[in-house]
């Protein structure tokens, strides 16, 4: 295109002369420079009006191609400012790779992400970097100083893992690079990678054996992944003891006889801690466990029927016997439950009662027995990890109720 | 077969025709396995150095039996000599040279070289001086040994542990070693639990094991920069059997050792360490730490599991300076101590019949064992 204008030009305004001695030429050039001033001379001057004033000159400004980038309005987001076409027009010349070799055009995308970086615009100015980099221009230094600068930004940003990434690259490209190992050291240590600590330390330390501060970290890192290993340990050993307990839980409760019935059907005859876990509210946090004196302590419900009522008792142990945990319900000290309008539910009226589920059988309990022996029973089954015993007392209801179930 | 050797050296050069060079490798080889052989190549020094010249020979077995020839040689102590003698060529600097190399695939062979030649003490101060003088330095071979997997070619550099370990003997050796400015000695640390390779963790806990004598040292070794104590308890450590509050009581290295931890299975190592410990109790603030540490339930532990009667002694003799009170040892530096020459021998004798599997009475060791001032 330069070349058709050149032609047109030579045709036009030199009537197609090319050969031009120096006094020709000489005396163009000042045949020329008369008729500039000529020209100039017969232009009316006028007052300059159109310059910045007072009250205009932040519009202006903001405006303005050279100057837009970095004025930003209150309260605008970075990312979100209208881009002035003027300076993206000005962007394209300086980064257009027709214009310029890609060298030309990766420096200059450093120097922009740097004035970024001077304005805390860290995620334009990483965005330049890459651009940069895109480039793949065959200055190494250049590249080292991008991926370096990228992962300046990026550390910025809180990207630590995209910067030590980027440090790698740039030690990889610039072997004496002791910016991107200290820049490295600082994101690895904030990821904890204390591996990765100390293989960037040695490289610094390779670069500048008395560089101390890097010592100093080293030692640092050593002591914090020491601290690290110890927590390690102690959670796993803390995670096997729980395992432990709840299998020896497991197994006690099958060494007491006790049958455990799940509300979904399963294929397997092994019980699991699932099956355990009480459904009912009242005994969430009192799932059976094993005592100091080695025996099981379980939420037993007390079921109602009549009033439709329950009681929870948290703590039963097994040995205790079933009228002494009554007793403390329905012991002459104890007042009547609010339910117990009549007052018929007394210790002495009380029978106790459990459901035998698979032969839907209504099986008495001696309220003198301990809790082990009625869960031994064979005909027992515990649901939902809490035993239930069904109270009753003498009179119309009971009779009605036991006649409900066959024998 | 004086002729037959000098035959040999005129195939002995790098230009020689290919097979021709290979089996007067092959042969000079097999010559250092016999005493006469050895005898006769350590007066010809131009042979040697005609090896030294192949070691990086194209031809792979070739320079394989170069290294086995100075290999066999420096094992000997007259063969060692003569290598240090040649003229032609610097050993020591050319071994140095191979094992910095990541490239070369002998570097093993070149690290039996190094350890060979600086084994004997009247060669190893000689070996020491010209490994300063070269580039590499001591601080260069320890950062080499302590980078797994430097050697790409499978050369896995463990001899070079030993070529260390004998360095630590020589003062000098150590005092490099224990430069407080730069980061060499921590680097050592972490290959004594090292399961790879026993020779290495044997070395590096000796090259350990030797720089505790320096009680110059011990400050350093014992506090935060080195931390030296509890890593020379974690191989006399078990399985995790104490209580959460004896655990938190312990140096974070030796805290809830997981079920699977074994302890140093080579009993000349638990020697080591056991010595080691020992070391560092000689002054007063080196006891104090180990008491503030509270070893005391590593070694207690480690005296119901040990079985070798030397190492039960060091175990019962470490306590004895640990769980005494300062005013019952009563001297702050034990190395000032001077035990009267008869008791010293009494002492020994004690220890003797003891270790013969003697008394198993051990009050008596114990109660005699203070010594008289």
């Amino acid at each position: 295109m330069a070349e058709e204008w050149k032609e047109k030009v030579i045709e036009e305004k030199l009537g197609g002369k090319r050969e031009w001695t120096e006094e020709e030429r000489t005396e163009l050039c000042h045949q020329l420079d008369q008729d500039l001033e000529h020209h100039i001379d017969n232009m009316t001057s006028t007052k300059y009006k159109d310059g910045w004033t007072e009250e205009n000159w932040k519009e202006q400004m903001s405006e303005h191609p050279l100057f837009a980038p970095y004025v930003q309005e209150e309260g605008v987001t970075e990312g979100e400012a209208p881009i002035n076409p003027l300076s993206e027009g000005l962007a394209q010349l300086k980064f257009d790779p027709e214009h310029n070799t890609p060298q030309e055009v990766a420096q200059n995308y450093k120097e922009e992400g740097i004035l970024q970086f001077k304005y805390k615009k860290y995620r334009l100015a990483a965005a330049n970097f890459s651009e940069g980099i895109k480039q793949k221009c065959p200055d190494g230094e250049l590249n080292a100083q991008l991926y370096n600068n990228r992962a300046a930004a990026n550390s910025h940003l809180g990207n630590y893992r995209s910067a030590l990434k980027d440090c790698e690259k740039a030690f990889e490209l610039k072997p004496d690079y002791m910016k991107a190992v200290s820049r490295a050291v600082e994101c690895a240590t904030k990821l904890k990678l204390w591996d990765d600590v100390f293989m960037w330390c040695d490289r610094g330390l390779k670069l500048d054996p008395g560089e101390q501060r890097l010592k100093q970290t080293r030692l640092t890192a050593v002591k914090e992944k020491k601290l690290q290993e110890r927590d390690q340990r102690k959670k796993t050993q803390e995670e096997k003891r729980k395992e432990s307990d709840e299998q020896s839980l497991l197994n006690t409760i099958q060494a007491r006889g006790v049958r455990l019935g799940t509300t979904a059907s399963k294929a397997s005859m092994s019980i699991t801690l699932s099956d355990l876990e009480p459904c009912h509210p009242a005994a969430q946090g009192s799932r059976v466990h094993i005592n100091e004196c080695n025996e099981l302590v379980w939420p037993v419900m007390l079921l109602y029927p009549e009033y439709q009522e329950t009681d929870i008792i948290q703590h039963f142990s097994e040995n205790d016997r079933i009228i002494d945990q009554l007793e403390a319900v329905f012991g002459d000290n104890v007042p009547p439950a609010p339910w117990d309008q009549q007052h018929k539910y007394r210790l002495q009226n009380l029978h106790v009662f459990f459901e035998d589920r698979q032969r839907a059988k209504l099986c008495r309990v001696d309220a003198h027995v301990t809790l082990a022996q009625t869960l031994s029973d064979p005909r027992y089954q515990v649901m939902g990890g809490t035993p239930g015993l069904i109270i009753l007392v003498e009179g119309k209801f009971m009779t009605n109720f036991m006649s409900k179930y066959t024998g | 077969m004086e002729e037959a050797v000098a035959e040999l050296q005129q195939f002995l050069v790098p230009d020689a025709r290919k097979d021709l060079k290979s089996a007067a490798c092959m042969t000079t080889a097999q010559l250092t396995g016999t005493p006469e052989g050895l005898k006769l190549l350590s007066c010809r020094g131009d042979i040697l150095c005609a090896v030294v010249r192949l070691v990086r020979d194209p031809e792979t077995y070739t320079a394989k039996d170069a290294m086995r020839v100075l290999v066999n040689m420096s094992a000997e102590e007259e063969g060692a000599t003569a290598l240090l003698k040649l003229d032609g060529v610097e050993v020591v600097g050319k071994m140095v040279e191979l094992v910095k190399d990541k490239e070369y695939a002998h570097a093993d062979f070149a690290c039996g070289v190094l350890a060979n030649l600086s084994k004997r003490r009247e060669h190893c101060q000689e070996v020491w001086k010209r490994v300063c003088d070269g580039p590499t330095k001591l601080e260069g071979l320890i950062h080499i040994l302590c980078q797994i997997d430097y050697n790409k070619k499978g050369a896995k550099l463990h001899l070079l542990a030993p070529v260390i370990t004998n360095f630590s003997q020589l003062p000098h050796g150590r005092r490099l070693m224990l430069d407080k400015e730069s980061y060499v000695f921590q680097r050592l640390i972490p290959f004594m639990e090292y399961k790879e390779s026993k020779g290495r963790r044997m070395s590096v806990i000796a090259t350990v094991h030797n720089c505790c004598f320096d009680k110059e040292y011990h400050p350093w070794l014992l506090g935060d920069e080195v931390d030296l104590a509890p890593r020379l308890a974690l191989p006399l450590a078990g399985p995790d059997t104490f209580t959460l509050e004896e655990n938190e009581s312990l140096p974070p290295d030796l805290q809830f050792l997981p079920d699977d931890k074994e302890r140093e299975q080579d009993v000349e190592v638990r020697k080591l360490l056991l010595q080691a410990l020992m070391q560092l109790c000689i002054t007063r603030s080196g006891r104090e730490v180990l008491r503030d540490q509270n070893l005391y339930l590593i070694l207690r532990e480690h005296h119901k599991w040990e079985e070798d009667r030397h190492c039960i002694m060091l175990n019962e003799d470490l306590v004895n300076l640990i769980v005494r009170t300062e005013q019952e040892i009563g001297e702050d530096d034990l190395s000032n101590v001077n035990v009267p020459e008869d008791l010293a021998s009494k002492f020994v004798a004690e220890d003797e019949k003891y270790l013969a599997g003697g008394t198993e009475d051990l009050t008596t060791l114990q109660e005699e064992d203070t010594p008289d001032k």
